[in-house]
């Protein structure tokens, strides 16, 4: 990450175009907000027409409006999916792909309205329902990903402190090389703890910990919660090896939790694309399924 | 105090070199230029990069030239600080210097180690430090989820409907393409929730009418098919378009499912709109020759009722003949019957005197209610027919003779009978024996007038049964029993006696093409909508008229307390004598009846069955 956050608002230094002064524009601040007040005016067209249109006995995916919607609904699903092909080639001006995301992520948002307003607010155990299940839910991640994105680049940047990943590890190395230097003289007992220490990375554990970005216990802050028990004596000629291994444990351990908050602020940043793409896919074999369904037995 | 400067590289073998050598300042020079004090060679270093300084107690300072960054303990600074005991390590490109306090013989110096290494690929970094190696690819999942849900809920449910086909009942077992269930059956229907092909006969063919005649066998048409095709009005260019896209797909016009919806949830199937009947009859005269009137809202355009009433009760092949009458042209009718309500319901005449005489017996009041003759059907819809025996007979007697403490009533609904008991009557009994002709008579001079009696009495005797003749016209003329209440055929030969009855028809259905539901009404006073206590002749048609209704009634929306009424709750699509969609459908009053007997036909003691 060798920017300062991804400035999705726009409030990023001015640059330079055709001897121009342009303002950098996030996607969602694209065209002050196109794309936004689109959906806004999409969802509340929709959401009026839904109380208006008398649909009886009641509103259903069956009826014109029902269809009309679930037709809009999957077209739209289909072009927001295609933001995955489309990502892979940037192109300026009013196709860009910045246009295109930021039209991808409101309309998304007005899915959530066609999407429901197709179902008519009937809901049950049946694949049509699995369907409107799976796209609330990527939808959902995709708001928490717009969201993750607004908020966790600064905390990203904060916490990494001008290093760079590769500089991280590079630390957490070299402080690896000294502590094994300086811990040679140590006993068979403080070595095999010093040896834990040695072993201990910040990737260990699963997803769990990773997003909560804490270890609870480490071999590292074991090693040092013992050598700073240790009674100091007056004049031992260890102290000094003691009290470099001391320091070394603990710029370690500050390495540690540095990569650690790195860690899981990355991880905030991609978990809900590892359940947004996959359930897009859920999302189209369930739609399939729900659209060969209603006319196989219509 | 004086530098060792220990350069560490490694043999491809990975044996380590250490080249050693005492540098004796105060400040240390780096940079790629071979007069620096250490020399990093690598054209990512400029030629004097970073100065090293001795600050005393074992304290240096590393200071970058002209702000070049250099890494000091891993962080990117200008400037920094080093404890030589404590130990640090500066970075400058690919180059790491390890600063140390050095031991043994070099005991108060400060060493400086310089390694280089390339440090990790930045490709291998960002997959570590990236989540892809805890949680399972976006790819690897995305075909998996794929694959379950069309495995699950597209191949497995169209197995079911292979495998079923053609299969008379399926298996109570659970079957793939109940999955596909886009809303609860309603109640009606329950039973074939786990079976879709019972209606879903083919695949992508929409559910046909032949499917559900399977079971309804006994529906009948609206009316015929052509008659409603063309009463259809012009259709808007959004329905024309809604017609013409159904039309592509293969669905059905004005097929069972057009009303009749499933899948919307438990309970009763919800009534087809108003504005499906509307559809049709608004305007429909101008479309379709038709007896059936314009009307698209109760509240608004409804043509006033129109009854069938009777006009004769019996023609000359003994058949009732009807008429259906708007109640705006004051009808007639002819049930054959002479009956003044008037009379009946009067709170001060002798029928009200011989009401209160009989109220011990029969539990009248002041005077006659309607209760007291009309008994509701057990639906409570209609109301039982009158009988002479249940409803007339208690004041209206037949009593003619009494033989012991028996007394013979005439036989009512039989003239022929009644004829021919009178006859019975003149012939077996013999005229009251005169005075003057018992035993016990003062004797007169003179036989004269004994004589005379004797004849006379002889002649009464011989002739009583003549007197019958004229007993049984008077019981069928004016002041006679039967003709209060009858009207009388008189007998087409002059002279003959074979007088005959109209029959008595009752009519317990006006409104054929309607529903009305007397249940319904209870909370209504009989007053309210039929005037029956000023109507004086029994021709009167007692039916109220529409307005009546729209009292309480409103059509399809209401803007005060009025009821919603649309069409279902009096109309019936079906055309069967059964009750109303809506009317069968309300289950707060219960189980509403199919259908109820109709008395229009039915004739006291027709003339067929004598």
């Amino acid at each position: 990450m060798a920017t300062r956050g991804a400035d999705l608002g726009g409030s990023g230094a001015d640059t330079r175009r055709h001897g121009l002064p342009t303002r950098h524009e996030g996607f969602l601040r694209y065209r002050d907000g196109y794309w936004g007040k689109m959906a806004l005016g999409i969802s509340i067209t929709l959401i009026v027409a839904y109380l208006l249109i008398d649909v009886e006995p009641r509103h259903n995916g069956g009826s014109w409006l029902g269809y009309t919607l679930g037709t809009v609904g999957v077209l739209l699903i289909l072009w927001l999916t295609m933001l995955g092909v489309r990502k892979r080639a940037m192109t300026p001006g009013r196709w860009s792909l910045k246009a295109w995301t930021s039209a991808h992520v409101y309309l998304g948002l007005a899915l959530m309205v066609i999407g429901t307003l197709h179902t008519g607010f009937q809901l049950g155990w049946n694949v049509h329902t699995l369907a409107w299940v799976l796209m609330m839910i990527v939808i959902v991640t995709g708001i928490f990903g717009i969201s993750v994105y607004s908020l966790m680049p600064r905390r990203l940047s904060d916490n990494r402190d001008e290093t760079t990943e590769v500089q991280m590890l590079e630390t957490l190395s070299d402080i690896d090389r000294q502590l094994f230097d300086a811990a040679q003289p140590l006993d068979a007992g403080p070595a095999a703890m010093m040896q834990e220490a040695l072993d201990e990375t910040a990737f260990d554990g699963g997803l769990r910990q990773r997003l909560g970005g804490r270890s609870r216990g480490g071999a590292t802050a074991r090693a040092l919660a013992e050598f700073r028990a240790r009674p100091m004596s007056a004049d031992d000629p260890d102290d000094k090896m003691y009290d470099r291994l001391e320091a070394l444990l603990a710029r370690k351990q500050a390495a540690l939790s540095r990569i650690r908050q790195h860690l899981r602020i990355k991880a905030l940043l991609q978990i809900w694309l590892y359940i947004h793409v996959p359930v897009t896919f859920a999302l189209l074999a369930a739609l399939s399924a729900h659209i060969v369904s209603v006319f196989f037995y219509w | 105090m004086s530098f060792i400067v220990r350069y560490r590289s490694r043999t491809s073998g990975g044996r380590e070199i250490v080249r050693a050598s005492p540098v004796d300042k105060r400040a240390l020079k780096i940079g790629r230029s071979t007069d620096s004090d250490i020399v990093l060679t690598d054209l990512g270093v400029t030629l004097h990069h970073a100065t090293i300084r001795d600050l005393g107690r074992n304290l240096l300072s590393v200071e970058g030239e002209k702000n070049l960054p250099i890494s000091v303990n891993g962080r990117s600074t200008a400037r920094a600080d080093i404890n030589a005991i404590r130990g640090g390590s500066i970075r400058i490109g690919p180059h790491r210097l390890d600063v140390a306090m050095g031991t043994g013989e070099e005991e108060g110096r400060i060493v400086i180690t310089v390694d280089r290494d390339e440090g990790p690929e930045p490709i291998s970094v960002r997959r570590l430090f990236s989540l892809g190696r805890t949680v399972p690819g976006k790819r690897v999942s995305a075909w998996t989820f794929v694959t379950l849900i069309l495995v699950s809920c597209l191949a497995w449910p169209i197995y079911s409907y292979v495998s079923n086909k053609g299969v008379e009942e399926r298996a109570d077992v659970f079957h793939g393409d109940t999955l596909w269930i886009s809303g609860s059956m309603s109640d009606a229907h329950a039973n074939l929730a786990n079976d879709c092909q019972a209606c879903h006969v083919e695949a992508f063919v929409s559910v046909r009418d032949s499917a559900c005649l399977e079971c309804h066998t006994d529906i009948p048409d609206h009316a015929e098919a052509d008659r409603m095709a063309i009463s259809e009005p012009e259709l808007g260019a959004g329905r024309a378009f809604l017609r013409a896209v159904a039309k592509t797909f293969n669905r059905p016009e004005r097929s069972c499912a057009s009303c009749h919806l499933e899948h919307e949830g438990a309970g009763e199937m919800a009534a087809a709109p108003q504005q499906f009947c509307a559809d049709c009859h608004t305007d429909m005269d101008t479309r379709l020759t038709t007896d059936v009137l314009n009307a698209h809202d109760f509240g608004e355009d409804h043509p006033e009722f129109r009854p069938r009433i009777m006009t004769r009760p019996a023609d000359e092949n003994g058949m009732a003949r009807y008429r259906r009458v708007s109640i705006e042209d004051d009808p007639e009718e002819n049930t054959g019957l002479k009956f003044p309500h008037e009379l009946h319901l009067s709170e001060t005449n002798g029928v009200a005197r011989m009401a209160q005489r009989l109220s011990g017996t029969y539990g009248f009041r002041e005077a006659l209610e309607c209760a007291d003759c009309h008994v509701p059907t057990p639906d409570r819809t209609r109301f039982e027919p009158i009988t002479m025996e249940a409803n007339c007979q208690m004041c209206h007697s037949l009593a003619f003779d009494r033989i012991g403490g028996t007394i013979r009533t005439l036989r009512h609904g039989e003239p022929e009978m009644v004829i021919a008991d009178i006859r019975a009557f003149y012939r077996n009994t013999a005229p009251r024996r005169p005075i003057d002709l018992s035993g016990m008579e003062r004797r007169r001079p003179g036989d004269d007038s004994r004589a005379r009696t004797v004849g006379r009495y002889q002649f009464a005797a011989r002739t009583r049964y003549a007197r019958a003749d004229d007993a049984i016209r008077a019981v069928f003329s004016r002041d006679g029993a039967c003709y209060d209440c009858h009207a009388v055929e008189r007998p087409r030969i002059r002279g003959s006696l074979s007088f005959d009855i109209v029959p008595v028809r009752q009519i317990s259905r006006y409104m054929h093409a309607g529903w009305f539901d007397h249940g319904a009404h209870e909370t209504e006073d009989c007053a309210t909508c039929h005037e029956a206590d000023t109507s004086e002749e029994a021709s009167d048609v007692l039916l109220p008229g529409i307005e009546t209704c729209r009292e309480c009634h409103a059509g399809g929306s209401t803007s005060g307390d009025e009821i919603v009424s649309t069409c279902a709750m009096c109309h019936n699509y079906h055309a069967d004598d059964a009750a109303p969609y809506l009317v069968r459908a309300r289950n707060n009053r219960g189980q509403r009846p199919r259908s109820v007997r109709d008395y229009g036909s039915l004739a006291i003691n027709p003339r067929a069955d004598r």
